[in-house]
């Protein structure tokens, strides 16, 4: 699998269905627009022309065997990510935090009903990594009582308790197989009211975006000191130096400011000047990180604007 | 892979000049349909809907990753493969296939782009063809089959000719590593009149049938 290098960060709900995965994805993108201004809400299967073949396949329109149906969603996945108009790595790179309802735990639970995981791991293995996966746990039972009261369509192939307590099962190997490899696989305790789910998700995510970091007492100084905006200026003027820094994303902007300002050595900066930069964090902050964007955009664009 | 069906046999003609494959498989078709043989002439991409994807993508209308591409190749071959009335099928039921491009035509053109380890792997649940047929057509032979077709400009020949001359390494170092594994791959001289490449075709499928 290959690693997320963009800015943006990568978060994949998964579950059964029935599990609520739909529900969270939404909370959580909802969440990450207000708290950065860059959040990117998608699912699988995908909108693109392989996703499209897969819902037909899955509501029994469209007959096709399991080993092409394993095939079809790294396809789908494949186009999901690096398509080019708004691939998922694209935006990621473009400093977009991407939720994604479903992702290749789906494919390594579900087709591995059918066909060998071992080769369902190879067809995804050109995929980018997800920072965070969580899996929301809900009993089978559950499941198949909420999918029975709202009729999704979704995973009709799927859609009866045997099928789902086999998926179940997968899930768990999956999860446990992947640990040595470094995946951050999440389990999440999914059948309590949304708002308690949601409580849990969010602690999960935090960690990831560092919602909750403040800057320590040297870095308030620095950040106040003229000595970080002068630092920020030489690196606007080489201007094949300015690569990743999103702004946007207050708190880990402070935190690319400040790493660079101590080390005092370049960091990836990439200046998004569109839409509102600050939502949160102390007026001060606020007031100065507007100031060294003015800066850098003059510097940049030669005008205060993008 | 999966194992071979004993009776009935599966034929794949490979190479970079498509008009010279459709001539031969053919000809190879209408020879053992006179032999009283059961025999299904078929190509890649498929009619499947996947292989329609294909078609669109390769004639620039639907943009996707070259890797997404690789994928929808091997999606529509399994297809094609396992579907109903599909190649497996009629091989089951003694009927004879001939395929116009397999698995090969991915480790030689999607390789262009893709690593040959990851083409192998998706590719890696196909059934075996029984013998493969490279047809190895000289370049400028292609190249002047394509220029009839299509209008190039110097620069755009140019780059096709690199391109498929490429595509033809790629071709021969995938024999290679394929032959090794125990695949029956036959490389034909095809800078011949069609009538010797026939029969030179024929013969071989004839020792196979025995």
């Amino acid at each position: 699998m290959i690693l997320n290098e963009g800015p943006g960060r990568f978060i994949v709900i998964e579950g059964l269905d029935g599990a609520g995965t739909t529900t969270q994805a939404r909370l959580l993108h909802d969440h990450l627009l207000k708290a950065t201004g860059m959040a990117y809400l998608t699912q699988e299967p995908s909108r693109g022309p392989a996703g499209a073949q897969i819902r037909s396949i899955l509501t029994r329109r469209l007959k096709a065997d399991r080993q092409t149906l394993a095939l079809l969603f790294a396809t789908d996945r494949l186009d999901h990510l690096y398509c080019r108009n708004n691939g998922i790595a694209h935006r990621l790179a473009g400093g977009w935090h991407v939720v994604c309802d479903r992702y290749y735990l789906s494919s390594l639970a579900y087709q591995s009903l059918d066909v060998e995981r071992r080769w369902i791991y190879q067809l995804n293995y050109l995929c980018i990594r997800p920072d965070l996966t969580i899996f929301l746990d809900v009993p089978v039972e559950t499941c198949m009582q909420r999918i029975t009261a709202s009729r999704g369509f979704h995973y009709e192939l799927f859609e009866n308790s045997e099928a789902l307590r086999m998926v179940a099962g997968r899930y768990q190997e999956v999860m446990e197989g992947l640990r040595p490899f470094s995946e951050n696989v999440q389990v999440v305790k999914g059948d309590l009211p949304i708002e308690r789910v949601w409580g849990f998700v969010s602690k999960r995510v935090e960690p990831l975006l560092g919602v909750d970091w403040l800057p320590s007492q040297k870095q308030q100084e620095l950040l106040r000191s003229n000595k970080l905006m002068s630092v920020f200026k030489d690196l606007a003027a080489e201007r094949e130096n300015l690569f990743l820094l999103s702004i946007r994303s207050i708190n880990s902007g402070y935190q690319a400011l400040f790493a660079h300002a101590e080390r005092e050595r370049p960091i990836p900066v990439n200046f998004y000047t569109t839409g509102k930069i600050l939502t949160q964090g102390p007026l001060d902050y606020q007031l100065k990180l507007k100031e060294i964007v003015r800066e850098v955009r003059i510097k940049m664009y030669g005008r205060p604007w993008a | 892979m999966s194992e071979t069906s004993p009776t009935s046999k599966f034929i794949v003609l490979e190479g970079i000049d498509s008009q010279a494959l459709q001539e031969q498989a053919e000809s190879l078709y209408s020879s053992l349909r006179k032999d009283r043989a059961r025999v299904h002439l078929t190509r890649e991409p498929s009619d499947g809907p996947f292989g329609s994807q294909i078609r669109l993508i390769l004639d620039g209308r639907l943009d996707v990753d070259e890797a997404t591409l690789a994928l929808f190749f091997a999606t529509d071959r399994m297809d094609h493969l396992n579907k109903r009335g599909g190649i497996l099928e009629r091989l089951e039921s003694g009927e004879h296939v001939i395929c116009i491009r397999y698995c090969l035509s991915s480790f030689a053109y999607q390789a262009l782009h893709s690593d040959l380890k990851w083409l192998r792997w998706i590719n890696a649940e196909c059934r075996l063809p029984d013998l493969t047929f490279f047809l190895d057509t000289p370049l400028d032979a292609t190249l002047e089959g394509l220029v009839k077709s299509n209008s190039y400009t110097a620069d755009e020949l140019g780059q096709e000719r690199k391109r498929l001359g490429k595509v033809r390494e790629n071709y021969l170092m995938a024999i290679e590593v394929l032959r090794v594994e125990g695949e029956k791959i036959v490389v034909v001289d095809g800078n011949r009149s069609a009538v010797a490449i026939e029969k030179d075709i024929k013969k071989h499928v004839d020792n196979l049938m025995g």
